[in-house]
């Protein structure tokens, strides 16, 4: 049950847990799953005003746009991480998989945010990076960032992480 | 690998993203505690990640990788950063290591002991991840030897800055980071031990940790 999982990834955030190869195994399968929130907007940044909406409508400072969209406008459309052409449904769908991944990075729950890493491969666009980041937090439920990164290793450099669950390969 | 053709784009939009949510977050700075959890989050998110952009751009210029167009978006970048500190520290955000690139830039004695903490700050954080991965293929050869002399001087600079502290030329604010600083060092001893990393003087980091507070 997804409640488990999330109970589950607190645990081990908190130390009174060690993951057995199972429980990093469910946590790819629940953080897959998950998705953006589709209730959640947030108002458009710098880097999305004058984007142009899949509905063809121009973004406007202030414009309430809702979390998977801004985030396939900020990583995929400006800022290139990702091939071009590639449609938002693509976008997401690359961050599912990857989570859904065996070769990946798991980088430990902080707070409550746990990070799922590995190779861009094909999902890598003219300015894309190597590496691939897919964030869940605990507390919604759903991912709060994926993007595009140059350096997989450093994502865990910040925040005061403890030990990677598991290393990407 | 990435194309020198792609690292130079990689950094031209790493340098016009972060500049532009940079003004979006001193915008918003304003109100900060007002605004809805998930929106604050949201910026928290993006920012680190901009900022860890950012630490690669300023590798990028260290090795001459930038070109003379971005080496000067560059350190305009930093001029905007460097005054919005307390307010990025103050809404709960990540700071960027400006690292050499503060050589470039006007502060004053105080700013700059403040960033030559950040720095150290960073360096321990890149020692604890860089750590797991020491032995791994993932960790190029010369990455892991650029690491241990960089780490030299982060060794280094820890020592000045303890110094500074001792003849009593840090404000409260910078002798509660660099006590903070080096509870960090001390925790990452056994790290250094292990691999093999220089030291740092032990006395100097026990009076940094025991630096007064008032």
């Amino acid at each position: 049950m997804r409640a488990d999982v999330d109970q589950m990834i607190v645990d081990i955030g908190r130390g009174l847990r060690s993951p057995t190869g199972r429980d990093l195994e469910e946590i790819r399968w629940h953080v897959s799953l998950a998705g953006f929130d589709p209730t959640e907007t947030y108002p458009a940044d710098r880097r999305v005003v004058g984007l142009r909406r899949a509905n063809g409508q121009i973004i406007q400072r202030g414009d309430l746009i809702p979390t998977d969209e801004i985030h396939y406008l900020r990583h995929v459309e400006h800022q290139q991480e990702w091939p071009t052409g590639t449609t938002q449904a693509q976008y997401e769908r690359s961050l599912a998989n990857l989570a859904a991944r065996m070769r990946v990075g798991i980088v430990p729950p902080f707070g409550w945010h746990i990070g799922i890493i590995g190779r861009t491969g094909d999902a890598e666009g003219p300015i894309g990076g190597d590496w691939m980041l897919v964030e869940y937090r605990v507390s919604s439920g759903h991912w709060s960032t994926g993007h595009q990164r140059r350096d997989g290793l450093a994502f865990a450099n910040q925040r005061q992480r403890k030990r990677w669950l598991r290393l990407p390969r | 690998m990435a194309t020198p053709s792609q690292v130079n784009l990689w950094n031209d939009i790493t340098l016009r993203s972060t500049g532009l949510l940079l003004e979006d977050i001193l915008e918003r700075a304003v109100n900060w505690d007002e605004r809805p959890d998930g929106e604050r989050l949201d910026m928290y998110l993006e920012w680190e990640a901009l900022v860890d952009r950012l630490h690669g751009t300023i590798e990028d210029d260290q090795d001459g990788q930038l070109t003379s167009e971005q080496r000067q978006r560059l350190r305009e970048l930093a001029r905007a950063i460097v005054p919005a500190r307390k307010i990025i520290l103050r809404i709960g955000l990540v700071y960027p290591d400006l690292a050499h690139v503060l050589d470039d830039v006007p502060l004053t004695d105080d700013e700059r002991i403040n960033h030559e903490i950040v720095s150290l700050r960073h360096w321990a954080m890149k020692l604890r991840s860089y750590s797991d991965f020491w032995s791994s293929p993932l960790l190029k050869k010369q990455e892991r030897q650029a690491f241990v002399l960089e780490w030299d001087n982060a060794i280094d600079r820890l020592i000045d800055v303890e110094q500074l502290a001792s003849s009593g030329q840090l404000g409260p604010e910078a002798r509660a980071d660099l006590r903070q600083v080096a509870d960090d060092f001390t925790a990452l001893l056994p790290t250094m031990r292990r691999l093999n990393l220089r030291l740092p003087d032990l006395d100097a980091l026990e009076r940094a940790r025991m630096v007064e507070a008032a």
